[in-house]
């Protein structure tokens, strides 16, 4: 192999361009994972999974595998999720909907788990794009995550369709009682796992095992089973209530992960299906209805395709024939 | 016929004939910061949680992965280098073969500076998928083209795939995942024929013991701790494994015995192309790895002799 002096200065100034680069966190490459784009709407979405504008709204397919890095790992039953996201007033909407047979909803029974999904996006703090495996020192992911138990609420509802012939033979405290902090602690001391009003959770981490709830919890959403296939939307205002949260703006983009819990796989924990960041863009363009003709474009991209290798070919090949001539 | 369907040399352009000076050493400080890079980043910070929680570990860990974070930027940068030099080195004998090249690195610059849009990332997808493609035509011999070509229409598949979903977060429709699965698996099949069809002409008995060696390793990895392998061969190089897992143990293992033979026969350039094909992926995630797979691609049709049309 022959190395020329100008090639190893060469390789010599890129090693340092880059390795400043690297330091400073200068971007030299672009990711070119899926784009999911969130449109401007005109009306306040609902929080309702069947909000009429949904259907005009692009879906993209993320592809999901069992998360396999961790303990505990497994999932592997959905392997796929498809996302629509819309923004209105500076507030952002992500609807979630994927494929699941059986509607886990009571976790109470030791064996039960419950069918739930999670969104992970940046922090805002973060200074350069965290490990989507709930992210790393310095740059820490913010997760918001939705459970069908705590949407449904784990009351005595729940324990009774658990235990339709349960028998409670004292009626325990007065009822005032047991609404106070002194006898519901967690609850009282503002645990969001004792939240029986909230269906998302915000979660912040930055690193495996450090997962813990956020100062604010100010992600909501609401999800819906039917005919096989859960649809759950989740909302947040832009505007990020600390710095460990992921923060919005139109024009910008941002990265966003998905996390989905099959129940009746057993999932729960680490056990969960997992896609990589997709690229999250928050257009400022207002929603138009889908296009019609995009089966026409698709023959025109593969029509340009082939026509531009033909044109390669023809050129090259008159090159060739020119050469056998001037030989000749 | 050989698919030598190329402009003749043009002696009036000195300058992008001495691109290919910078060949060789740019390539080996490609493969080498690229193999940093993933071993450091794309396998060690994934496989993180296996490690004891010592301290002294610890330490080691996150310096080898702060590491591996400095080397991406130093790969990406080499990688475009690399293709532009490709490019220029292309540009007297097939000019219209390059421009393709020319425009993706364009375009790359474009979502740099903008940033990803969807319309963008699908546009930079159907460029690569055309610059593949285009370098089929530079090809000199028929295995030499059938490789390429091979190669090529996997990538091509997977990019109209990967391109389609893109398009859909604009209203499209997306192509079914099966037209990516079709595409892994002819790459999977081009790469299980690269001991044919870009391998040296004589092997050694330790060539093959070498490929074996490596295709019970793979495969024992894949058996093993299965669920590890995978997640690692999708967010790595991009491999759904479609197929059956013993498939791509054997071909890891031709591949490995391919580049041992073209390493020992002295065949170090044709071993470097292999290797950023292989480093690029199928699908590439990002542009950097956009970069190592259409560079491997054209100096594997670069390195070959410029002479008179072969058949093989």
């Amino acid at each position: 192999m022959k190395w020329s002096k100008p090639a190893v200065l060469l390789v010599g100034a890129l090693v340092i361009a880059g390795a400043l680069a690297g330091l400073t966190g200068v971007r030299t490459a672009t990711s070119q994972a899926v784009t999911l784009k969130a449109v401007a709407v005109a009306d306040k979405p609902e929080l309702n999974p069947d909000w009429a504008t949904w259907v005009k709204i692009p879906s993209v397919d993320v592809q999901l595998t069992n998360q396999a890095v961790t303990y505990p790992k497994g999932g592997g039953t959905v392997p796929a999720v498809s996302l629509k996201a819309v923004h209105h007033e500076n507030t952002l909407y992500i609807r979630a909907s994927w494929k699941d047979q059986t509607e886990n909803v009571p976790s109470i029974d030791m064996a039960a788990f419950t069918d739930a999904v999670a969104l992970e996006f940046p922090g805002k703090s973060a200074v350069s794009v965290p490990s989507f495996c709930m992210g790393q020192p310095g740059s820490g992911v913010n997760i918001w995550q939705w459970k069908a138990d705590a949407q449904a609420g784990a009351g005595s509802a729940a324990l009774a369709k658990l235990y339709p012939n349960g028998y409670a033979d004292s009626s325990g405290f007065p009822e005032e009682l047991t609404k106070a902090a002194l006898y519901q602690p967690a609850f009282g001391l503002g645990n969001p796992v004792a939240r029986t009003d909230a269906a998302v959770q915000t979660l912040v981490a930055q690193a495996f095992g450090t997962l813990s709830a956020a100062a604010a919890q100010d992600a909501t959403g609401a999800g819906m089973w039917r005919n096989g296939e859960w649809s759950v939307v989740f909302t947040r205002p832009f505007s990020a209530a600390d710095g460990d949260q992921a923060e919005f703006a139109a024009g910008k983009n941002t990265n966003l992960a998905v996390a989905v819990w099959d129940g009746a796989n057993g999932d729960r924990a680490g056990q969960k299906n997992v896609s990589q960041f997709v690229t999250l863009q928050l257009s400022g363009e207002l929603v138009k209805a889908k296009s019609e003709d995009w089966g026409a474009l698709w023959f025109g991209a593969i029509l340009g395709g082939v026509l531009v290798v033909l044109g390669l070919a023809a050129l090259g090949w008159a090159g060739v024939a020119g050469t056998a001539k001037e030989r000749a | 016929m050989a698919l030598q369907l190329t402009r003749p040399v043009l002696r009036s352009q000195p300058r992008l004939l001495a691109a290919a000076q910078f060949l060789p050493t740019l390539m080996f400080a490609t493969v080498a910061a690229a193999l940093v890079e993933l071993t450091l980043l794309r396998l060690l910070s994934r496989v993180a949680i296996h490690i004891p929680d010592v301290p002294a570990l610890r330490g080691v860990y996150s310096a080898a992965v702060q590491a591996g974070t400095v080397t991406f930027p130093v790969a990406a940068l080499l990688a475009a280098a690399l293709v532009t030099v490709a490019a220029m080195a292309m540009l007297p004998r097939a000019p219209i073969l390059a421009i393709p090249a020319l425009a993706l690195l364009g375009a790359q610059a474009a979502l740099l500076v903008a940033g990803e849009s969807a319309l963008g990332t699908a546009a930079h997808q159907w460029l690569l998928a055309v610059a593949l493609l285009a370098v089929l035509f530079y090809s000199t011999s028929r295995r030499m083209a059938l490789f390429v070509a091979g190669v090529g229409v996997a990538q091509a598949a997977g990019l109209a795939q990967a391109a389609s979903a893109n398009l859909a977060a604009e209203g499209g429709r997306a192509l079914p995942l099966s037209v990516a699965g079709a595409g892994e698996s002819l790459l999977l099949v081009t790469l299980l024929a690269a001991p044919v069809l870009v391998g040296p002409r004589r092997w050694s008995r330790r060539d093959v013991i070498a490929g074996g060696v490596v295709a019970l390793i793979g495969a024992g990895m894949l058996f093993g701790n299965a669920s590890t392998a995978r997640t690692l061969a999708l967010w790595t190089f991009g491999l759904g494994m479609p197929l059956p897992a013993l498939l791509y143990a054997i071909t890891a293992g031709a591949m490995a015995a391919t580049l041992i033979a073209l390493l020992r026969t002295g065949a170090i350039e044709r071993a470097g192309a292999l290797t950023l094909i292989v480093l690029g992926g199928f699908v590439p995630p990002n542009s950097y790895q956009a970069g190592l797979l259409l560079a491997g691609v054209m100096l594997l049709v670069l390195e070959q002799p410029r002479g008179p049309a072969t058949t093989d």
